[in-house]
């Protein structure tokens, strides 16, 4: 695409009202936000800057049959303080597309990038038909992005033939190349689900797993104020791969614990007093808000709404839900416990009682074949000893097992259709029959759970290794494990949900080829794992638990 | 650059009182007086070492009277030659709360002694706060540990540690990874090595090595088992020491008789736990 192209001028059209309906909000965050001792808050034009203002790529997300929003940053110097931004608002146009050309640019309109918000730009642009793809650009000053692509949801009551997503979680820049990303980005995708961790707080080593990329001194440390965050967010989107997979469908994101810290519970965690950590919570949300491509309006102070359900006509409706925000604080003191009591203390809560009553009546009203419980935790039992007596991650579902009850026998009493969960977190794949009682092995199976592997998290890892042979022999309803990076694809007809581990079998060097080491099916009206095929291993095939990174449940800070 | 103003919005009253700066929201009458946020340096001065991990932290305090949460910038300017390790610092202040940032500032290897000052401003426009920084040069000499301070670089560094935690001065295992250590980033890989530079040769006669050895994290069980002690030289590592088996928290190594060297460095090849490696402090002594 050529650079200096005129996109012409703004129309008004029903993407601004975004922008319009800011005024009072915009006036709020003049008063309160970080430049309101600037005193020429003004817009200026910018005809040129220092660098591609574009550097940290474009996004789209939160699609509804008419609506997308868009998004991108300008940040001229990336990794610089502000993005190198001056601290004055920048006006930036955006043009949504039938064609990748843009020949046929069906809205436009013009942006606010405004330094309270890192110059952000999300836009929520209305009117759109369902069902259909779109391409989606910004310019500011002379400057052009690159374009994306973008898919709007089928309208409410059809019933589409096929779907397809993929789904994605944690992210360690540090700890390997994003070639999965790459892979994903060249999938043919009407979605990417993003399950938590795109980022992680901890210091980022100029030694570390990206020796050809030395970072400033500033990363070296771990992300506490607003100013770490952004800066992280940067570093992170600098990467051509990640860029590709926002830019290839759009996203649904949600977070887990790293966008903050290491498990952290609501306002627990063992850094800081809650008054005081509340401070690291707002500047991580607030942060996360400016980089992802959300409808949510922006955070004030430390509670941000994140969970939310999105429907793709009578095929497939997803709950995205926020398992960090809301929950007791881990029981037993976290890690891994055996006998732990307090786990099964039912007045102990993961999702805090709001989001459980909101997720178990949408579940009960939903019209759709489908239903997709789209969260971090492993929900199906853990038992990580294949000795007698069980031990559990606390971090985990299984740290909040009456939780985990009134979810499953809300799912049982409300006749849910085809329930789905899928979770991230733990750096490894595996797939689990859902059981009403995971002691009972008569028990039967309600649901079907589809934990997906890291993108680069815990380094290569090995195809097999000592926590899940382990995981196994002790837990009759996990079918597949493998423990090594990797994205997941899913096909959904009204008949079946067919999902894909993909799997590159290293990511601490570049261009690693990608594989199917496995593919499931759920056929219409009978859950749990029905058919599947596996590929030979790639890689590394087994390794011992001191040769590997453990899964996420046992790494990072212990209380 | 063509520069269109568009639209100006605000006005905002500043007021600067004796080293205090103050803000108050004024966009709307109706919030007038909340969100205010007050910044405060630390008083005193600041005594840093000239040299890579010779730097501390300026304490900056953030207090909002309002009723109202704020994210406010705070911009950073240090006089030559110091430097900071930001400069621009963003945060979120809480309602009737406070917020206390650390600035870490620092000296180049090679700057000469003297007193200079951090100019801090909250919001790009506002008053300006300065803070009194002594640089003291890196000490040398008869009895001198040329260590302190580095350059320091490793194999690789665990994300919640800085290399520098092995030659800041604190050799106490009871600070480890909360003030002081480093830990290198590569779980049960090994060797990993850890080197100090001098900048040019240095007769050197002892080296002492301080591994984790804390009442929480025994030298037996945490610390450093099997590694050598190498010295630089005319482009080539030689061995002063190589242990095996350690179970100890401090070691020493005379080196007689003394040799000149532009760098020393650890080569660790095993530790007590067999996952990292472990150092709270190195330091390399001459004429002591």
């Amino acid at each position: 695409m050529g650079r200096n192209a005129d996109l012409g001028p703004a129309l008004s059209d029903p993407g601004r009202r975004r922008f319009l309906g800011y005024s009072g909000i915009g006036a709020l965050a003049l008063a309160f936000g970080p430049l309101r001792a600037e005193p020429s808050t003004v817009t200026r034009e910018a005809s040129r800057f220092k660098n591609d203002p574009f550097s940290l790529g474009i996004a789209s997300g939160d699609p509804l049959p008419d609506s997308v929003v868009l998004w991108t940053r300008l940040a001229p110097e990336p990794l610089a303080s502000l993005g190198g931004m001056e601290p004055h608002r920048v006006p930036v146009r955006w043009q949504v597309a039938e064609d990748a050309r843009f020949r046929r640019v069906v809205r436009q309109g013009t942006a606010t990038a405004r330094p309270e918000y890192a110059h952000s730009v999300h836009v929520d642009v209305r009117g759109l038909r369902p069902g259909r793809e779109y391409f989606y650009r910004f310019k500011a000053g002379n400057e052009i992005s690159p374009a994306g692509r973008t898919k709007t949801a089928p309208a409410p009551g059809e019933t589409a033939k096929a779907f397809t997503f993929g789904m994605v979680s944690c992210q360690a820049w540090f700890d390997g190349y994003y070639t999965a990303y790459g892979h994903l980005a060249k999938e043919d995708l009407d979605l990417v689900l993003h399950l938590g961790d795109y980022l992680y707080e901890y210091g980022v080593q100029t030694n570390g797993g990206r020796p050809d990329t030395p970072v400033p001194g500033k990363f070296h440390t771990p992300t506490v104020h607003l100013s770490d965050y952004r800066d992280r967010y940067a570093l992170y989107k600098l990467d051509p791969e990640l860029q590709a997979a926002h830019a290839a469908a759009p996203w649904i994101v949600t977070w887990d614990d790293h966008e903050v810290v290491d498990n952290y519970a609501d306002l627990a965690h063992p850094s800081a007093p809650p008054e005081d950590f509340l401070v690291r919570r707002a500047n991580a949300y607030r942060a996360y808000w400016e980089h992802m491509p959300l409808r949510a309006l922006e955070p004030a102070g430390q509670n941000m709404s994140l969970y939310r359900r999105f429907t793709f006509g009578r095929l497939l409706e997803f709950s995205v839900l926020d398992t960090r925000q809301y929950r007791s604080d881990q029981a037993c003191g976290d890690g891994l416990k055996t006998g732990c009591e307090q786990r099964l203390d039912p007045s102990r809560t993961l999702l805090g009682d709001a989001q459980e009553a909101w997720l178990l009546d949408g579940l009960g009203r939903s019209q759709a074949k489908w239903n997709v419980v789209a969260q971090q935790m492993m929900l199906s039992q853990v038992d990580f000893n294949t000795e007698p007596g069980q031990a559990f991650g606390m971090d985990l579902w299984d740290g909040y097992k009456p939780s985990r009850d009134r979810l499953l026998n809300g799912i049982v009493e409300r006749k849910v259709r085809n329930p789905i969960v899928l979770s991230g977190d733990f750096h490894r794949s595996m797939a689990a029959n859902v059981k009403r009682d995971f002691d009972d092995p008569a028990s039967p199976t309600i649901a079907t759970e589809f934990l997906g592997s890291s993108i680069s998290s815990g380094m290569d890892g090995a195809d097999m290794d000592e926590f899940g042979s382990q995981f196994l022999a002790a837990n009759d309803h996990i079918r597949f494990y493998n423990g090594q990076r990797g994205y997941m694809t899913y096909s959904v007809t009204p008949g079946a949900l067919n999902a894909s581990y993909r799997v590159v079998p290293y990511v601490r060097e570049r261009g690693a080829p990608v594989f199917t080491r496995a593919s499931f099916a759920v056929e219409d009206g009978k859950p749990g794992l029905q058919a599947d095929s596996k590929s030979a291993a790639r890689g590394k095939s087994y390794l011992s638990a001191s040769e590997v990174e453990p899964p996420e449940p046992l790494k990072g800070y212990r209380k | 650059m063509s520069v269109r103003k568009i639209i100006a919005l605000v006005a905002v009253a500043l007021a600067a009182v004796a080293g205090v700066a103050t803000y108050t929201g004024t966009a709307s009458a109706a919030r007038q007086g909340r969100g205010a946020v007050t910044m405060t340096v630390q008083s005193g001065t600041l005594d840093v070492l000239a040299a890579p991990c010779g730097g501390r932290p300026l304490v900056v305090d953030l207090a909002n009277s309002g009723a109202e949460g704020a994210y406010v910038d705070v911009f950073i300017t240090p006089e030559r030659p110091l430097v900071t390790s930001h400069d621009v610092i963003s945060t979120y202040v809480p309602p009737n709360g406070d917020v206390a940032l650390r600035v870490q500032v620092s000296a180049p290897l090679g700057s000469a002694g003297g007193t200079h000052s951090v100019s801090l401003r909250l919001g790009a426009r506002g008053a300006q706060q300065q803070a009194a920084v002594t640089v003291t040069p890196k000490p040398s000499g008869p009895g001198a540990n040329l260590a302190l301070g580095g350059p320091v670089s490793a194999s690789s560094t665990h994300g919640n540690f800085s290399a520098c935690g092995g030659v800041d001065g604190n050799a106490d295992s009871a600070d480890w990874s909360t003030r002081t250590g480093w830990n290198d980033g590569t779980r049960g890989v090994f060797p990993d090595t850890y080197t100090v530079e001098f900048g040019g040769p240095q007769a050197i006669d002892r080296i002492v090595l301080y591994t984790l050895d804390s009442a929480r994290y025994p030298a037996a069980r945490n610390g450093l088992q099997d590694f050598d002690v190498q010295v630089l030289g005319g482009g080539e590592w030689t061995t002063v020491s190589n242990v095996r088996g350690n179970t100890t928290g401090r070691l020493e190594f005379p080196v007689d008789p003394a040799v000149s060297t532009e760098s020393v460095r650890i080569v660790a090849l095993a530790s007590n736990s067999a996952d990292y490696s472990r150092i709270v402090e190195l330091e390399v002594y001459q004429d002591s």
